[in-house]
Order: structure tokens, then C-alpha cells, then sequence
């Protein structure tokens, strides 16, 4: 299966079960387990909200927010379209840096309202985005931008990928201008953009309460453990998702069979970024603290023995080595022997980092999963 | 802008006490005439257990035996991993079919937990892991593949005669999953997925495009064809995988979508014979939360609910028979194994290791204490045993 040889299938098959995860052969791997309290898990639980997860979502909202008001002054007819361009292109970025550091986390209000599909539809194999895209405008039907219309569009449309597209896939502000429904929609899916985030965010305050008592009649959760695996899933889980989207797909089964169309923000060069952007952030999310000297340690990291934090440590810091080895964008890279190498050499070690904190927190008797991840 | 989110409606049932959704459901149905009750292999009045497969730390796999409170009382080592285990009605005797694409078929004695046969299926056919038994408890029905074809089959098996094979017919259709005997205890009623696999590439999905999955009645003597349903074409990519049946021959059905992650569809359905597939969508915010799969259904014992288990959104659902009305849906992480408790109860496990029972009028799903330190999993289903 998928954990014993990385190209032995066609890619279709590694793609299954995209955030869900799937079948991992390590899922009680160690079985002597080390005693964390449910102190020390609800201190984890209630850290990593206030610290990274909220915050996280307040930055997609701060940004996104930002890209609205951007899209809004490139759309009317600005003096300088080609800065306004270029400040909405920036935008676009910042919003993108500030998703892909929170992609990860697939709970909880970003699964409400098909959000998590909404924000990034990707990978998009079917094409939806373009046909979706194509046909809100050539409809040129500003009803179809009327709140209750655009409630009912695709998902494929509502997010970032279709943002990337009205801004990246033009030569230059004027050919956006020349289009004035366009940018219509631009400002449309940025406004439906920066409202999910927001209300993500605040919905989030409203998650906390469950984390911080678990005993409660109402708890989301059974206990603090329970509340810690939601956490943790989020730190393990997507090393798998971002070696299989993100790599293992475009790469295809060898050299010469690899899709650069099929990395994810191809369009706007930001493919490799993505990828340093989640291995910092599930970095910071492991330790409980943005840098590494912050004394207050109050991660994952802090409940481990030595040993295994250390080794865990190196993984994440040889991945990234890796990644800042390869040039950009990655969609040239793909396209050379060395790269493509390079990028192999990435995905085992996303799968050697992934094994080792799958087993670090079976130690701790924390399981990620049984028929969730692997049924009939 | 955008409607107004409640996050937790159905998050917050777990501890929740009744929330006034009952109504529509019957009051307990006392059956004073134990007549064959088909559901997950229940007869009698007789001690209960329960089987199910699970698998340890260690990775290996097991059939567990365990009493209503959930303590083990026997487990018998398997060589690869199980799925679900057939009881015979008649006497103390399970079987477990490998799960898919397997390759042993162990009997075992349900009071003792010993081995009583282990069998391999006939040259070029694997078990799909799943099998039933006739009422009388003589005969063994599995669904099998026959790998070059790609057809369905059902294997007959003597139980009297040391399971030599007695009999072979089509499933009609591609992939068989899930079996039950109709309480007419004649007709088979077979759960045909559609998906095509090949033991050489594992699990790989073969023909995600073209499968026609369906819900096929067979005669269990003849294995003549009785009826063949299938789903409209829009919905050819939904999986009928898992089904039972109550004693008036209702069928509930739960599925599992290959298309679109997206696309919003049915998940569960319920069917009479000579009837269409009557398709049955959950709330929205609900459905959506299944994830698109379902693992497990399964009647309770009066046969007025059945429950679907959805192990990706870690949600429980409950139906009422009566009419496919949505009761209500508790979350429970990993849950898949369901079976009857009582009346109108049922019972849940996860792969965590631990037994939740629903019971008072499905209003709380309560975790068994004895089992909270497990360090295995309970593997996708469980089955009620009257030893």
C-alpha cells in the first residue's frame, strides 16, 4: 500500500483520501506509553487555540480583508491601474501565506458550509474552477453576484484559486479593467473570502469553550485527550496531504512523467512557498512557541521524552534545509533531474517526519484514528 | 451575508440529554413470538455476547468475544485483518471472512473462542468479509470475487458437512459487500458496491466511471435472481456497501460516495421489495458531515430505527424505520461497529477501543467504563451473539 513504496502507484490511488487521511501501517506502532495528565493536555489543548490557532485565523481574516479592499480599488478605475494591480497581486500573496500557515487545521467552523473546500478548491482534477469561472462570466449577470445567488455557486469559485486566476492569469491591469464584469467577480469572491475568515475566526471564540472544560454537559469532546487528538491530527495528519498533493501527485510515477500544472499555486510561482509555509507553521504548532528560543515551551515538544523531541527536531530542521535547496519556482524545478530529485528526496522525508510523530503520539496513547482512516 | 452558524448543533449531543426529537419515534415494541429476528444475527433468548474483530498495538489482528458490558471473554488470533463476523443462529459458532481482498475463512466456537475451521476460498476467488447464515444455521453465504472475471459470487457452505462448499451463483453484479437473509428465510439480499479490484493492485479502485452498484434479492435455494434495484445514474458513483433488515423485510441501506467530494448526495436509503431505493438525505450541515461515507447500519432489535455509522465525521445517526425520517445524530470519534441492545437500543464501538450503548429512548450515548483504557481497535463492525 501507499506507506511501503512512494511511486508504485499511479497517483489517482494516492489521492483516495485527500484530508481525511488514509491507511497508515504505524497506527500503534510503540506501545509503551508514556503518562500525560489531563492538566497537562487541557494547558496543550487550551495553548494551541490561543496561540495558533486563533490567531491564525484572525491573520486570514486581517488579510483577506485586505485583498477585498485591494480587488475593490483595482476595480475603480485607479489612476495607477498597474500599482493597483500590484497591490492587489501582494495581497492576494499575503492572504495566501496566512491560509496555507491554518490548511492544516480541517475541523471545527472550517468545515461548516463546505468552507474548507470553498476557501482553496484544490487539487482541482475536473477543472471545475475554470468551467464555474467561465460560465458566472459569461453570464455577465450582475444578479449572479446578488448575495442570494452567489450563495447557491460553485464552491470551486467562492476562494483563493479562482482569486489567483482574475489576478495572475492576466498580462496586465488593463486587460482586467477592459472587463468591468471581472472584476466584479474579483471583488465578489474576495468579499465571500474575507467573510468566511471572519467568521471562522469568531466562530472559533465560541470552539474555545469546548477546550476549556470538557466536562461540561454540552463538551464537543469526551475529555481532554479527545480534545487533544483534534489538535494533533492537525500537526500529523497534513504531512501526508502536503506529500501527496503537494508532491507525490505533480511529480507523477517517474521523470518525464511529471505535471507542473498540478502543483498547487502554479499560477501566482508560490508553489515551494506553500509547502515552507506549512512545515514553519506545523514547526511552531510542535514546539507551542514561534521561535525557538521562547522559554515557555508548551508544544507537543514539551511532552516527549528527549529522545524523541530531538530526533523530531532534526526531521523538521533537515526538511528545512531541503526546502530552502530548491530553487523556485518550483514549477521550473519540477522540470529538471536535479529538481525532481530534490523533490522526491522531500517527500521521503516528509514520510520519515510524519512515521515519527505518528509514533510519538501513539506513545503518548493518543490513536489519530482506525476506521476513520482505513474502512470498507 | 451569510446565514448565521449555530457550530455546535449537532456536535452538542454527545452529552445532551433528550432534545424533544423523539417524538417521532415508536414507543418499544414488545414481540412476544421470537420469530427468527434476521437482524445482525440475533434468535433467542439465550446469554449474549458480542463479536467483533479488532486489532491490538501490536498490529495484530484478533476476533474478540466480549459480554454486554464490554469485558473480554475470549479472543482468537487471525492472520490478517477481519471485518465482519456472521453468527449462527442455531448453535455457538461464528464465522469471520477476511476483509477484502481475503484470503481465510475461520470458523470459531462462540461460548470458548476455539478455532473450529480454517478454510481458504477456492482458487481464484477472494472474500469480500462478509458472510451470513441461514436461520436453520446449516448453511454459510459469503460474497466473493472471482478475480478474473470480476464477478460477484455467493459461495454456499455446509455448516454440517465442515463448510465444504455445497454451492456457487452470481451476486449479479460487481464487488458484493454486505449480506443478509430476508425473514422469509429464503432470499438473500445482497449489497453489490459495483467497485471492481484486483488482488494484485491491493485495494486500488479499478472502475470508479463505470460502476453500477445495486441491491439484488436472490434465492438462497436456487440462486435464481429475484429483483435487482438500482439507483438513478446520477448516482451510479454511490457505493451500496452495508445493509439490514428488519422483520418486515425492510432493508436500510448506507452508502459510500466516489464522485466528487463536493457533490452533495444521499448516503443512506431504505427499501421494500418491489419498490425503488428510497434515498435519504440527513440535514445538510449532517450529510455534509459524513464525509461522504458511511461504515456500518444496523436495526435495532424491535426493527422500529436503524443507525449509520459515518467513522470520517465521527457521527452516529439514527432513522426511523417507520417512514426514513432523520431522528437525531450524536458524535463519537471513530465509530463504525454498531449492533442491537436491547428492545430498542443499540450498541457502538470505535477504534479507540471503546463501547458506547444508546438505550432510554435513544436520547444518551453512554461509554461503557470497562473498556476506556483499551489499547486496540474495534474494527469496522460487531455482531450480537445468543450463545
Amino acid at each position: 500500500m501507499k506507506t511501503q513504496c512512494l511511486f508504485s502507484q499511479s497517483s489517482e490511488s494516492l489521492l483516495r483520501s485527500v484530508w481525511a487521511g488514509t491507511l497508515s501501517l504505524m497506527l500503534f506502532a510503540i506501545p509503551q506509553v508514556q503518562a500525560v495528565t489531563s492538566d497537562q493536555w487541557k494547558q496543550f489543548n487550551l495553548n494551541t487555540v490561543d496561540h495558533y490557532v486563533i490567531p491564525g485565523y484572525q491573520a486570514l481574516s486581517k488579510e483577506s480583508e485586505q485583498l477585498l479592499q485591494a480587488s475593490k480599488a483595482l476595480c475603480a478605475k485607479p489612476d495607477k491601474p498597474t500599482e493597483a494591480l500590484q497591490n492587489a497581486r501582494t495581497a492576494f500573496h499575503n492572504t495566501m501565506d496566512a491560509w496555507q500557515r491554518i490548511q492544516n487545521i480541517q475541523f471545527g467552523p472550517i468545515q461548516i458550509l463546505m468552507r474548507n473546500h470553498s476557501m482553496q478548491f484544490w487539487p482541482d482534477k475536473k477543472n471545475h474552477v475554470a468551467k464555474h469561472l467561465a460560465q458566472l462570466i459569461s453570464s455577465q449577470d450582475p444578479q449572479a453576484l446578488s448575495d442570494e445567488e452567489f450563495h447557491k455557486a460553485s464552491v470551486s469559485i467562492k476562494g483563493l484559486p479562482a482569486i489567483e486566476r482574475l489576478l495572475f492569469d492576466i498580462e496586465d491591469a488593463k486587460a482586467l479593467l477592459k472587463r468591468e464584469f471581472d472584476c466584479q467577480v474579483l471583488v465578489r469572491i474576495s468579499a465571500y473570502t474575507a467573510q468566511s475568515a471572519a467568521d471562522i475566526a469568531r466562530e472559533w471564540q465560541d470552539m474555545k469553550q469546548h477546550y476549556s472544560n470538557t466536562q461540561a454537559e454540552d463538551s464537543y469532546f469526551e475529555d481532554d485527550i479527545d480534545a487533544a487528538t483534534s489538535l494533533l491530527k492537525t500537526l500529523v495528519e497534513p504531512l501526508e496531504v502536503i506529500r501527496d498533493l503537494k508532491l507525490v501527485r505533480p511529480l507523477g510515477s517517474a521523470y518525464g512523467q511529471q505535471k507542473a500544472s498540478r502543483l498547487e499555486s502554479w499560477r501566482s510561482e508560490r508553489s515551494l512557498r506553500n509547502i515552507q509555509i506549512n512545515i514553519d507553521s506545523l514547526y511552531q504548532l510542535y514546539t507551542g512557541s514561534k521561535s525557538d528560543d521562547t522559554a515557555e515551551k508548551r508544544g507537543l515538544s514539551a511532552l516527549l521524552d528527549t529522545q524523541t523531541d530531538m530526533a523530531i527536531k532534526q526531521q523538521f530542521s533537515q526538511i528545512k534545509q531541503q526546502l530552502t535547496a530548491i530553487p523556485a519556482p518550483l514549477a521550473t524545478a519540477i522540470e529538471t533531474e536535479t529538481g525532481y530529485k530534490s523533490l522526491v528526496t522531500l517527500a521521503e522525508s516528509l514520510k520519515a517526519l510524519h512515521g515519527l510523530l505518528e509514533n510519538a503520539v501513539a506513545k503518548l496513547d493518543v490513536h489519530l484514528g482506525f476506521n476513520s482512516r482505513d474502512g470498507d | 451575508m451569510m446565514r448565521e452558524i449555530k457550530l455546535t448543533r449537532r456536535e452538542l449531543c454527545l452529552k445532551m440529554g433528550i432534545l424533544g426529537l423523539m417524538a417521532g419515534l415508536p414507543l418499544p415494541v414488545f414481540a412476544n413470538n421470537l420469530s427468527p429476528a434476521p437482524s445482525k444475527g440475533q434468535t433467542g433468548d439465550a446469554p449474549l455476547s458480542y463479536v467483533s474483530a479488532m486489532t491490538d498495538q501490536h498490529n495484530q489482528h484478533w476476533l474478540a468475544i466480549i459480554d454486554t458490558h464490554g469485558e473480554l471473554l475470549h479472543k482468537l488470533a487471525l492472520p490478517e485483518r477481519a471485518h465482519q463476523i456472521a453468527v449462527n443462529p442455531a448453535k455457538p459458532e461464528v464465522a469471520v471472512a477476511a476483509r477484502r481482498p481475503g484470503t481465510y475463512l475461520v470458523i470459531a466456537n462462540s461460548l470458548t473462542g476455539e478455532q473450529l475451521y480454517s478454510l481458504e476460498p477456492v482458487p481464484g476467488h477472494h472474500f469480500y468479509g462478509h458472510a451470513a447464515y441461514s436461520f436453520d444455521g446449516r448453511f454459510l453465504y459469503t460474497t466473493e470475487n472471482h478475480i478474473e472475471s470480476g464477478e460477484g459470487r455467493i459461495f454456499v457452505r455446509d455448516a454440517q458437512e465442515h463448510y465444504e462448499i455445497q454451492n456457487v451463483f452470481p451476486s449479479y453484479g460487481i464487488g458484493p459487500h454486505e449480506l443478509r437473509v430476508h425473514p422469509d428465510g429464503e432470499t438473500l439480499v445482497v449489497a453489490n458496491g459495483g467497485i471492481l479490484t484486483h488482488p494484485e493492485q491491493g485495494r486500488e479502485k479499478l472502475n470508479l466511471n463505470t460502476m453500477a452498484p445495486s441491491l439484488v434479492y436472490i434465492s438462497r435455494e436456487t440462486g435464481k435472481l429475484l429483483e435487482k434495484q438500482e439507483l438513478p445514474e446520477e448516482w451510479h458513483q454511490l457505493s451500496i456497501r452495508h445493509i439490514d433488515i428488519n422483520q418486515q423485510g425492510l432493508v436500510a441501506i448506507a452508502m459510500q460516495y466516489q464522485g466528487d467530494p463536493i457533490d452533495s448526495v444521499p448516503l443512506i436509503a431504505r427499501h421494500n421489495r418491489g419498490s425503488a431505493i428510497h434515498t435519504l438525505m440527513a440535514p445538510d450541515e449532517i450529510n455534509a458531515g459524513m464525509q461522504n461515507y458511511c461504515g456500518s447500519v444496523c436495526f435495532n432489535r424491535s426493527g422500529s430505527a436503524f443507525a449509520v455509522t459515518a467513522p470520517r465525521g465521527n457521527l452516529i445517526s439514527l432513522w426511523d424505520a417507520s417512514d426514513g425520517t432523520f431522528i437525531k445524530d450524536f458524535r463519537c470519534r471513530d465509530v463504525c461497529g454498531i449492533s442491537q441492545y436491547g428492545q430498542e437500543g443499540f450498541m457502538f464501538s470505535n477504534g479507540l477501543g471503546k463501547l458506547y450503548r444508546l438505550e432510554n429512548g435513544l436520547a444518551q450515548l453512554n461509554m461503557l467504563e470497562s473498556n476506556t483504557n483499551a489499547s486496540f481497535a474495534w474494527d469496522n463492525h460487531m455482531s450480537l451473539v445468543h450463545a
